[in-house]
């Protein structure tokens, strides 16, 4: 391997497709021997030396901080960042089963087993991605700057504060170095060791070497044919493909008649991720299926797949790691390439077929060697959605013959009910059909009114008032848009009305609470219960008040049981005594307590009864709480 | 001393109230009449309830049989 090829190798790019091909084409000029040579040969190439030894570095310190200049060392501005692309994996809010392959601080709390579990299982095979995916960029740019510095089995020893020369001498970004080594001594990427030298795993440092170089015998960007075949679908063809596909599914899900029944693995899905539910006869798409259809395509793939991950478990029989491992693969394969199914495991294999049956991959024919990733798989991993969605659209609107309408918006609402759309989409009529009643179907426009029943059932299925109104709005023709309000109101408000007229009972499992003693005790029980947010309903002529059913084991522990214990048996023992209060309201206490001496036929009258008479007695103007009285007790 | 009962509290308008009284009569589930919108009901009829009150309700909606009028 000539060493100006290497050098050039390293060079960080700036067109991410160029440096691809350049790749693509050492990994065909060299052998087997590929990554051998990378090894001797790198010490040499690498211009960028991390100082040798501490009394270097004092040297540098002595220096003026401005006078050296570093490349890449202030802070995070100036961080060159290799950016492979995965950034949308962290736009996902869905918490993902595997987040301890994710996470990193998941990772914490299983000690130090867990972690090379995953270095070996995922990240030896994947480090890039699951590099960029985790690590702060302060901590990216340390593994990055030692990854080719280091000579695999003769490690250069590091001390921490050989590696803080590295960043600006302050505060915040002092900070933001602890961050970064913690974060990577966590992942077990890097470790201190008790002599303080910092080492990088070797394992993962020479499978990241691997992955970037493309040697070794991973496949972590797919293994590509040796040579292309020649009768290989083009862009077009593939796009075609991916759509059809996938069209398909949102077909299936808005009930699209004529439309053959999609692969197990999707009716799993769908259903799984509740998008449907058992109807009567078939499945029915529900609340969540509808606002799954108002997304743009690259939203929908994720979730798919991160229900398809979900699932592959228990119902498929499939190893997650796989799984996840040929989802990270597909993202990073190269649109119109053939891919190789050698080295492929036999889950992926399987996998395969049915990423095939949802359009993110082609295959000729089952078996068949080659696969070629589509549009929608290439896009996986890509953060820019907006572009990838319109890419997307834009190419299908081409096949099927619709306008550039259909991505502005084609509805037009009439304040008469009536819903004018402008398209020929089978997929957007079939949306449409879930709220209105189809009246006619021109050559480039539906005719539909929106009725009560049409309303209805789209209720039924779970679908809200609010979704229907945001589908109207965001597909609003473009001559509709410059009216406002963008909906007449009529609609707006009547197909509101008829959501809420749907509600018109409402029901809250709860207790109800009634005969209290007293208007203190029903004062004092139901203040408690409103300061916790319990009560449902109240009447104080009625002295009754229901509190949820939660809100009742709080009531009852909290206050009922004190009740019962404190005052209920008193209170029964007093009734007698009550009266006598009644009869003779001016006796005081020592009279009381006189009282109880001589009346022989009262019982048991103790010291409690007595005060919380007293406590009544002073008829505080809130009414008597029962916590004066128990403390008083 | 105080009674806790449970059940379900149903919210509900005046009008509907009175198709739920008249429900009652045929089958005693009301617990306890709490005011004009409310109501203290067994948990079991819950279902019940709402499915005949959303028919009684239906049966008593108006609606057009002509067809939509042809555009202009």
């Amino acid at each position: 391997m000539p060493e100006n090829t290497m050098i050039e190798f390293l060079e960080i790019e700036n067109d991410e497709n160029s440096s691809k091909q350049r790749i693509a084409s050492l990994i065909n000029k060299c052998d087997g021997n590929f990554t051998m040579n990378i090894n001797k040969s790198e010490l040499k190439t690498f211009p960028l030396k991390p100082p040798e030894n501490s009394s270097d570095n004092k040297e540098l310190v002595k220096k003026v901080a401005k006078d050296i200049n570093i490349e890449n060392v202030e802070g995070t501005e100036r961080i060159i960042e290799m950016n492979l692309g995965l950034g949308v994996f962290e736009q996902i809010k869905e918490p993902l089963k595997y987040d301890i392959i994710m996470d990193p601080k998941g990772s914490t709390s299983n000690t130090s087993t867990k972690p090379k579990i995953i270095m070996v299982d995922n990240e030896t095979k994947n480090g890039a991605a699951i590099n960029e995916l985790l690590l702060p960029p302060l901590a990216r740019q340390f593994v990055m700057s030692l990854l080719f510095t280091q000579p695999i089995n003769n490690p250069v020893n590091l001390t921490k504060s050989d590696l803080r020369l590295w960043v600006k001498n302050e505060e915040a970004a002092l900070a933001k170095f602890d961050e970064a080594l913690e974060k990577l001594s966590k992942l077990s990427i890097m470790t201190i060791d008790q002599s303080g030298y910092i080492q990088m795993n070797c394992e993962f440092r020479e499978r990241f070497r691997d992955c970037l170089t493309g040697g070794g015998d991973h496949q972590s960007f797919g293994v590509p044919c040796k040579k292309p075949a020649s009768d290989r679908p083009d862009i077009a063809f593939l796009d075609r493909h991916a759509m059809k596909q996938w069209e398909e599914i949102l077909h299936f899900m808005v009930g699209t008649e004529s439309m053959s029944q999609p692969s197990a693995a999707v009716l799993k899905v769908v259903t799984r991720a509740k998008l449907m539910k058992e109807g009567k006869d078939r499945l029915m798409i529900t609340n969540k299926g509808f606002q799954f259809l108002l997304q743009d395509v690259n939203t929908q793939v994720w979730a798919f797949l991160i229900q398809y991950l979900d699932i592959a478990d228990e119902l498929l029989q499939m190893n997650v790691v796989e799984v996840l491992n040929f989802f990270f693969m597909l993202g990073s394969l190269e649109l119109g390439m053939d891919y190789s199914v050698k080295g492929l495991t036999d889950t992926q294999k399987q996998l395969l077929d049915d990423l095939a049956n949802f359009g993110l991959a082609y295959r000729r024919k089952k078996g068949s060697s080659r696969y070629y990733p589509t549009r929608l798989a290439t896009t996986l991993t890509s953060g820019n959605s907006a572009v990838v969605s319109s890419a997307v659209t834009s190419s299908a609107s081409t096949t099927t013959g619709e306008d550039g309408a259909t991505e502005q918006g084609f509805i037009i609402v009439e304040t008469n009910y009536k819903l004018y759309a402008y398209t020929e989409s089978k997929l957007q009529i079939s949306v449409l059909r879930l709220f209105c009643e189809l009246q006619t179907r021109f050559a480039n426009m539906v005719y539909a009114l929106i009725t009560r029943d049409s309303v209805r059932k789209a209720l039924k299925h779970g679908i809200t008032a609010n979704q229907i109104i945001s589908y109207l709005s965001s597909h609003a023709h473009p001559q509709m848009k410059k009216r406002i309000p963008l909906l007449p109101p009529t609609v707006v408000d009547q197909i509101r009305l008829w959501e809420i007229e749907r509600n018109r009972l409402e029901a809250t499992e709860g207790y109800l609470y009634k005969e209290f003693r007293n208007q203190g005790d029903y004062e004092m029980v139901l203040k408690y219960a409103t300061n916790h947010g319990f009560v449902i309903w109240s009447n104080e002529r009625k002295r009754m008040f229901s509190v949820t059913e939660e809100g009742h084991e709080h009531v009852r522990t909290s206050l009922i049981n004190g009740y019962d214990e404190n005052f209920t048996k008193n209170i029964k023992k007093s009734e007698l005594k009550t009266f006598s209060i009644e009869t003779s309201r001016n006796l005081l206490v020592s009279d009381n307590k006189e009282l109880v001496k001589k009346s022989c036929n009262i019982e048991n009258v103790e010291e409690p009864v007595i005060k919380r008479i007293r406590t009544n007695k002073r008829a505080d103007p809130k009414g008597s709480t029962f916590n004066n009285s128990t403390k008083q007790n | 001393m105080v009674k806790a009962l449970k059940g379900v509290i149903l919210k509900c308008d005046s009008t509907v109230k009175q198709v739920i009284n008249k429900l009652n009569e045929r089958k005693q589930f009301i617990i306890e009449d709490l005011d004009d919108t409310h109501l203290f009901i067994d948990a079991k009829a819950v279902e019940e309830v709402k499915i005949e009150v959303e028919k009684l309700l239906e049966e008593n909606t108006y609606k057009s049989d002509l067809p939509p009028p042809n555009e202009k």
